[in-house]
């Protein structure tokens, strides 16, 4: 080093555009530019979708298009009121179906579980939410549907409004679990000792204090379950039978119905490009698209307001002591109506499997079993409490060991090395599923290769460099919608943007573009997760021996960052291999017999291959049956490394 | 005249290997103040913890000895210990209202045990914040969440939620500690009312506190308790050098 070296600064300021930039605010303002592309993004998803909206609301009229109960495009009939009436009774009865399920677990889990059992069982219930959604339509199609029809009383057809919102429930369960859970287990332990110490048993402490000190956390977890239901598409459209009607009587869960989504999917890849049918589709995703956005701000905002609830110390502001009094009033709402809510279902489902009569018992029998429960000792009924949460926790089990354990079980005999290495023959009836296996590979290579810089370079900015302003702000909450938008609506922007737009065609590379941008969220937020948890002492200590901000990051932040980095990046694969929606209408076809090795060629998939099978060829079970057992295991396999690299370094690095 | 209320005898604690109490043996005399003081980790709260056996709830937390309660051991397999903690209430070291109004949380202990009338709960309400010198700040606003006053108030409140199952006793474990000179000075004021009706055992890590306030006192030391008698003797006699040095403060 020269004799002046400390005077000449080793990092020259840049001349940029006549203006001299100190290095660390160019680095900042790269950095920010990356994260912008989130924010670009969800403008460009709003624009290409309220773009090709406009000339349906000119052509069809809002009013027609949502009084109008007939949907027959190609009549010229464009009323989506059954569609998105569809959408809601689905959601409603998947919610129905999953929140006592949910919220049940999510009590034995956190408060009744003994502790070296509360992990694995949230991880079991993670697993959930690594089926492709395709895998579940495909075990309602063959296991669910079937089951209904041979069970319901009178029923003349499975696919329906329950067969559809039970898978959607089941998809929902983990979401409502896991965000469940964490707010009850958040509650802070005082209150609970509180309660113990004036003799309360442990479920009166439960049920009277910790569950509505978490009511807010629950109404997140069951407003995000539902923003998940609404924007399912696979699962739903692959079982509700999806015709356009109301269901008659309008509780007849046994009617077929159709979803947005499902009309999306199944119509998007028909329609001439440019027709009012074509455009009255995006009409229908935009409603979807602002539905969600609402949804997920809602829950979003009832989440932040909750963090300033278990400050007992601290006065709370006036803005949140009447927002703790609403949620007072919103808790004891949700107990008083809870006994109207229980015997609604019993009696619906009672109605459906057996009589109407038999329901006016079996309903009466509910009510008096309800009310003898006030004349139980505490302890009976902390013993009775238990027992039902134990078998709820055994529910929610069970079903994931018949879920995963149906596809194995009969997926198994299918498999063979041909399977793996052959092409597809007599249309997917014989052969193997090598292209689709291909497929999906070079699907995600190349997702990867373009959300995962994008993604991480966006994390890195928002742990390191944003500040709370209004413009990071924007870019935070374009992160969260991004991450809560319907998949079905990213492949109808991936269609407009890069198959038309950009005439990129059917393509791989629309494909990558599409999903990468799905996946995006996932690896900024784990990112940005990581390089917060790199703790300060280690980033001062760097800059105190003259590093700058960014040496700083690349030399010391990112490499203890590094394992969370890695494992946002492997579930994001996960979640690109698993995808379905996005890729139909801008990369995959059903059938190959030789591939293309181009980007602007289209491939196979294994998702779509088992749609395709499932829905199109029925008799083909084995091939069915094979294909979802590759990808459920290719899917939870990714999961799985990433929840093992997870584990093993939070032990390792334990700051 | 007063009578021992608790015999504690010969208790032992472990924390999984970890054995927090040695032995301790003390009585605690009724409608008295009785103050456990000592250092920083030497066992007081867990004392304090097993007299309405709120240790239940740790794991890996194992007792031997008894707890002597109306002449039963509370520690005995036919103990109901919800009973048992109705009699024995408890305040903590943070002020931990329920983020519920102020009259749910007085109202909270007598629902649970069973109280349902409307007039009845009204008048345990206002007879728990008078007694706990309250009234007259929320007397107006009882609909409010508990979460809006101040910590001292709360702290109160909590009192008045502990006196709402009618205990005999009640165990304080540093109700002072997060709170301001006035506030404390209010709580201290009011664990003598207390004592007219309850008793009251009390852990505190400030020496002027205990001696202002209680009629006895526990010196304990790594688990042990070292001397325990009437507070002015203490403090101004101790048999024990330990307890001298640790109340005049050449401690360590
Ligand atoms: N839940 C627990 N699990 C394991 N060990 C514990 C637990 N609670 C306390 N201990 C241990 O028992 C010993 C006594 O703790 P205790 O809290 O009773 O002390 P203390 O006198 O109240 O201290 P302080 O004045 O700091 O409150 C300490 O060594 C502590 O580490
Ligand atoms: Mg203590």
């Amino acid at each position: 080093m020269s004799d002046k070296g400390y005077d000449e600064p080793r990092l020259k300021p840049l001349r940029i555009l006549g203006r001299t930039v100190h290095h660390d605010d160019a680095v900042k303002y790269a950095l920010l530019a990356v994260a912008s592309v989130a924010s670009v993004i969800v403008l460009a998803i709003i624009g290409f979708i309220l773009a090709n909206s406009i000339p349906a609301i000119e052509a069809i009229g809002l009013r027609e298009f949502f009084t109008g109960d007939i949907w027959r495009p190609t009549r010229g009939h464009f009323g989506a009121s059954t569609v998105i009436t569809g959408t809601l009774l689905v959601t409603l009865g998947a919610i129905v179906f999953a929140l006592p399920l949910g919220l049940g677990a999510a009590i034995f889990i956190s408060e009744l579980a003994p502790k070296k059992y509360r992990e694995p069982l949230k991880l079991l219930s993670e697993i959930f939410s690594g089926i492709p959604s395709v895998v579940y339509g495909f075990f309602g199609l063959v296991v669910v549907v079937p089951f209904l029809l041979n069970n319901v009383p009178g029923a003349t057809q499975g696919q329906s409004w329950l067969a559809g919102s039970i898978l959607l429930g089941i998809m929902a369960l983990p979401t409502i679990i896991s965000v469940s859970e964490d707010a009850i287990s958040s509650v802070p332990r005082s209150y609970r000792e509180a309660s113990l110490a004036m003799g309360a048993t442990r479920w009166q402490t439960t049920s009277r204090v910790v569950v509505p000190a978490a009511i807010s956390g629950i109404s997140a977890a069951t407003i995000l379950g539902i923003g998940r239901a609404i924007g399912e598409t696979m699962a739903v459209m692959m079982v509700t039978g999806n015709a356009p009607i109301f269901p008659e009587p309008l509780s007849n869960l046994m009617s077929p119905i159709r979803t947005i989504t499902a009309t999306l999917a199944i119509e998007m890849n028909e329609v001439p490009v440019g027709s009012t049918h074509f455009h009255a589709l995006f009409l229908l995703a935009l409603i979807l698209f602002l539905v969600v956005l609402l949804v997920n701000s809602l829950s979003r905002l009832v989440m932040r307001r909750m963090k300033e609830k278990f400050n007992p110390t601290k006065q709370p502001k006036k803005r949140s002591v009447r927002y703790l009094d609403a949620m007072a009033i919103l808790a004891k709402v949700f107990t008083g109506v809870r006994y109207v809510v229980i015997l609604g279902i019993v009696w619906i489902i009672a109605d459906l499997w057996f009589s109407p009569s038999a329901a006016i018992a079996i309903t009466a029998a509910a009510l008096a079993l309800m009310l003898s429960s006030r004349f139980l000792s505490a302890n009976n009924m902390q013993r009775l409490a238990h027992s039902g949460l134990t078998l709820v926790m055994a529910v929610v089990l069970a079903l994931l060991v018949i879920i995963v354990g149906d596809i194995v079980i009969k997926g198994i005999p299918a498999l063979s090395v041909e399977f793996i290495t052959d092409y597809p023959a007599r249309g997917g009836r014989d052969g193997g599923i090598y292209p689709a296996i291909v497929g999906t590979l070079k699907l995600v290579f190349g997702t990867v290769l373009i959300a995962v810089p994008l993604g991480v370079i966006s994390g890195i900015y928002l742990a390191d460099y944003a500040k709370d302003t209004r413009y990071t702000r924007i870019i935070r909450a374009s992160i969260d919608n991004l991450a809560g938008t319907p998949s079905v609506v990213f492949g109808l922007f991936g269609l407009a943007a890069f198959v038309i737009y950009f005439d990129f065609g059917f393509s791989l590379l629309a494909g990558w573009l599409t999903l990468a941008f799905l996946v995006m969220p996932v690896i900024i937020r784990t990112t940005e997760e990581a390089v917060k948890r790199v703790p300060s002492e280690l980033k001062e200590a760097s800059l105190a021996l003259g590093a700058s901000k960014w040496e700083t990051i690349t030399k010391v932040v990112l490499p203890a960052a590094f394992p969370g980095v890695i494992t946002g990046s492997i579930i994001s694969i996960g979640r690109a291999a698993g995808e379905t929606a996005p890729i139909m209408f801008t990369a995959v076809v059903a059938y190959q017999t030789r591939m293309g090795g181009g980007i602007t060629d289209p491939v196979m998939a294994l998702p779509y291959h088992l749609y395709y099978l499932a829905t199109n060829i029925p008799d083909a079970y084995d091939q069915q049956y094979g294909t979802a057992l590759v990808l459920l295991l290719l899917v939870l396999a990714i999961y799985a490394s990433a929840t093992v690299l997870r584990h093993h370094y939070n032990k390792k690095l334990n700051w | 005249m007063t009578d021992n209320i608790i015999d504690i005898n010969g208790l032992n604690l472990w924390y999984g290997d970890n054995q927090a109490l040695v032995d301790v043996s003390m009585p605690v005399m009724k409608n008295k103040i009785t103050a456990l003081i000592g250092p920083s980790g030497c066992g007081k709260s867990t004392l304090l913890r097993c007299i309405n056996r709120m240790n239940d709830i740790i794991e890996g937390c194992r007792v031997e000895g008894e707890i002597m309660f109306h002449d039963r051991n509370i520690y005995s397999p036919e103990t109901d210990v919800m009973g048992l903690r109705k009699k024995i209430g408890m305040i903590f070291q943070k002020p931990n209202p329920f983020p519920m109004s102020i009259y749910e949380n007085v109202t909270y202990g007598p629902k649970v045990h069973g109280v349902n009338s409307r007039e009845a709960l009204d008048s345990i309400v206002e007879e728990c914040i008078r007694s706990s010198a309250l009234w007259d700040e929320v007397q107006d606003r009882l609909g409010a969440s508990a979460m809006s006053l101040s910590g001292g108030q709360q702290q109160r409140l909590c009192i008045a939620r502990a006196l709402s199952v009618s205990p005999e006793v009640i165990l304080m474990d540093e109700p002072t500690s997060a709170l301001d000179p006035i506030a404390t000075s209010k709580i201290e004021d009011l664990a003598q009312e207390l004592k007219r009706d309850y008793t009251v055992v009390i852990v505190t890590h400030n020496m002027q506190q205990a001696s202002r306030i209680s009629d006895y006192t526990g010196f304990m030391y790594m688990g042990k308790l070292i001397e325990c008698g009437k507070t002015e003797e203490i403090f101004e006699n101790p048999q024990e050098e330990l307890t001298e040095r640790y109340i005049t403060g050449r401690f360590g």
